[in-house]
């Protein structure tokens, strides 16, 4: 073997190493660096736990209680989606006859699930302006969120009642607490 | 700062003069015989005439190579000996060809100088002429052991030397040998080993180190020569190179190990602690997404009464319509732009603006529009914002 052959291996060979052997390890490297930095400040959060089981109880008191708050603006006892959509329904027909309005048509729109489950419907009644808006408050105002994500108010020529398309949400949340 | 060209004082701090025993020459002028088996780093020996032959010849080429080449294929015509160690030094060169001094040194001490890796080996006789200058000269050297030594040094540093029994030549017969005339040259008497010693040291001292060129060991250099010395420098770099590539390996593989065990020991012996702060994050999380949902909500009530108080005195709304935050009102005002500057003044109302052309009713003197605008509530959060819960 020529000492060029010699040379020219011992550059390959050079070169293998740091392609598969010095740059694998730099990369092994710096990711276990980062590990390290990780875990360093998971050990320091668990070790500055040590000692404050009081504080720990009171902000998890606080926690559920802040939770429990919110939650009940939203449904929780419904099996499916449509079940809360046919308790909307329910509950805006209810409201409209205790407002002595007639309901000219109720629709299902689509819901969307997840989280916070969303149950839409549109509703479609002739009422006075006074009456629209005692009905919106009613939605707005009571004791579990709905929103109103379109209305639509428009007034007929000669006709002292105003026609309202509204569509309404219902929210729930699924699952135990 | 000394002189470069003559700085042997500086790069020799001794010097082995090599006879039948080895002296080494200490600069403050100390003395001492060489132990032969000292391991000792001498750059620069002075060889004694015994060992090595001396000629002067002429080559019909000029290239220092050539003329090495020539010796080294034809050594026998040139040398009583065999040896693979010659030193040649140009002396003259003309049309005709170029004068070298050649030193052929004794295969047996060349072993022997081999292991000392020795930079620069001299011939004495050439060491003579070194300092160069004052012109053709002569030194007699006795007192040296049996044997007197005669160095001629010529014009262009030639030099030609002999060595006879004591007396059974004397410089006559060497001038005559020589072919130099009396009057031609001074004559340097050097007699006994203090004072050739004394006077080496100061041809040391004094040469111009480009005057050992010729001389230079260049096996001293060579990778067999120094192999201990390679071998050993191999092996610190193979070391450093070592613990540079463990340790940022081994540390941190050491520290993520002790970390892990760590870390596995507290969520061990903080179990139930680590399980109320997971619910509490989860408590949180989901608090937040529930209250984010209601704080992002547009109240329409608010929207309707806002509307109310912007609109001018006599306006009429026919159309309202309320998508998500953006509202659209279709209706008739006596002077719709009041309409629209009520709205930019209002609070909460950006971007109003009319979506159509104002059309002005011959009958009713009103301003049919179409104006739509945004409704922010104040205070409210832009969507997906979380935080506490408003309503």
């Amino acid at each position: 073997m020529t000492t060029r052959m010699k040379a020219g291996l011992g550059v390959a060979l050079i070169l293998a190493l740091l392609k598969f052997g010095l740059i694998p390890l730099y990369g092994w490297q710096s990711r276990t660096c980062r590990n390290i930095e990780v875990l360093k400040k998971r050990v320091s959060q668990k070790e500055a736990l040590r000692g404050s089981e009081k504080r720990l109880n009171a902000l998890l008191l606080k926690a559920e209680k802040a939770y429990r708050e919110s939650a009940r603006f939203y449904y929780r006892d419904f099996p499916n989606v449509q079940s809360l959509q046919l308790k909307l329904q329910k509950e805006t027909e209810r409201l409209l006859s205790s407002l002595k309005i007639k309901t000219e048509s109720s629709d299902w729109l689509y819901p969307s699930e997840g989280a916070i489950a969303q149950a839409p419907i549109k509703i479609m009644f002739e009422a006075s302006p006074e009456q629209i808006m005692r009905f919106l408050s009613a939605i707005e105002g009571g004791g579990h969120f709905l929103s109103v994500d379109r209305l639509e108010i428009t007034s007929q020529q000669g006709r002292a009642a105003l026609v309202a398309r509204f569509d309404i949400s219902a929210y729930g949340v699924k699952g135990k607490e | 700062m000394f002189p470069v060209t003559t700085a042997g004082r500086y790069l020799f701090p001794k010097v082995l003069y090599l006879a039948e025993e080895g002296y080494l020459l200490y600069r403050n002028g100390k003395i001492e015989k060489a132990d032969p088996n000292s391991r000792d780093k001498v750059s620069l020996v002075v060889l004694a005439k015994k060992y090595y032959f001396e000629s002067l010849k002429k080559f019909p080429f000029s290239s220092m190579k050539d003329i090495k080449s020539a010796v080294s294929l034809d050594l026998p015509s040139f040398s009583p000996f065999t040896t693979d160690l010659l030193f040649v030094r140009k002396i003259e060169q003309t049309d005709e060809g170029t004068k070298v001094n050649l030193w052929f040194i004794d295969g047996k001490i060349a072993e022997r100088l081999k292991a000392l890796s020795l930079l620069f080996i001299v011939p004495e006789s050439a060491f003579l002429s070194l300092p160069g200058g004052d012109g053709p000269r002569i030194y007699t050297i006795s007192g040296m052991g049996e044997k007197r030594l005669f160095v001629h040094i010529g014009a262009h540093g030639s030099i030609k030397s002999m060595t006879s029994e004591r007396d059974s030549l004397d410089l006559i017969s060497f001038r005559r040998l020589i072919d130099v005339e009396r009057d031609a040259c001074p004559v340097t008497r050097i007699s006994g080993m203090e004072e050739y010693f004394s006077f080496i040291w100061k041809i040391a001292n004094e040469m111009p180190i480009r005057r050992l060129s010729p001389f230079l060991n260049l096996k001293a250099l060579s990778f067999q020569s120094n192999r201990r010395t390679i071998k050993w420098g191999l092996g610190t770099a193979a070391t450093i190179v070592a613990l540079y590539l463990v340790f940022p390996i081994a540390m941190p593989y050491f520290v993520l190990n002790r970390l892990q065990e760590e870390n596995k020991a507290l969520s061990k012996g903080l179990s139930s602690l680590l399980k109320k702060e997971e619910m509490i994050e989860r408590y949180h999380g989901k608090q937040e997404k529930l209250a984010d949902k209601i704080n992002s909500y547009t109240y329409k009530t608010a929207i309707i009464s806002r509307l109310g108080r912007l609109l001018p005195k006599g306006a009429r709304i026919w159309d309202l319509r309320i998508s998500g935050n953006r509202v659209e009102i279709r209706g008739a005002a006596p002077k719709a732009s009041d309409l629209l500057a009520a709205l930019s003044r209002g609070k909460g109302v950006g971007n109003a603006m009319f979506t159509s052309p104002l059309r002005e009713d011959s009958k009713t003197r009103m301003e049919a529009f179409t104006v739509t605008f945004i409704y922010r509530l104040p205070g409210a959060k832009p969507e997906n914002g979380g935080g506490e819960l408003k309503k």
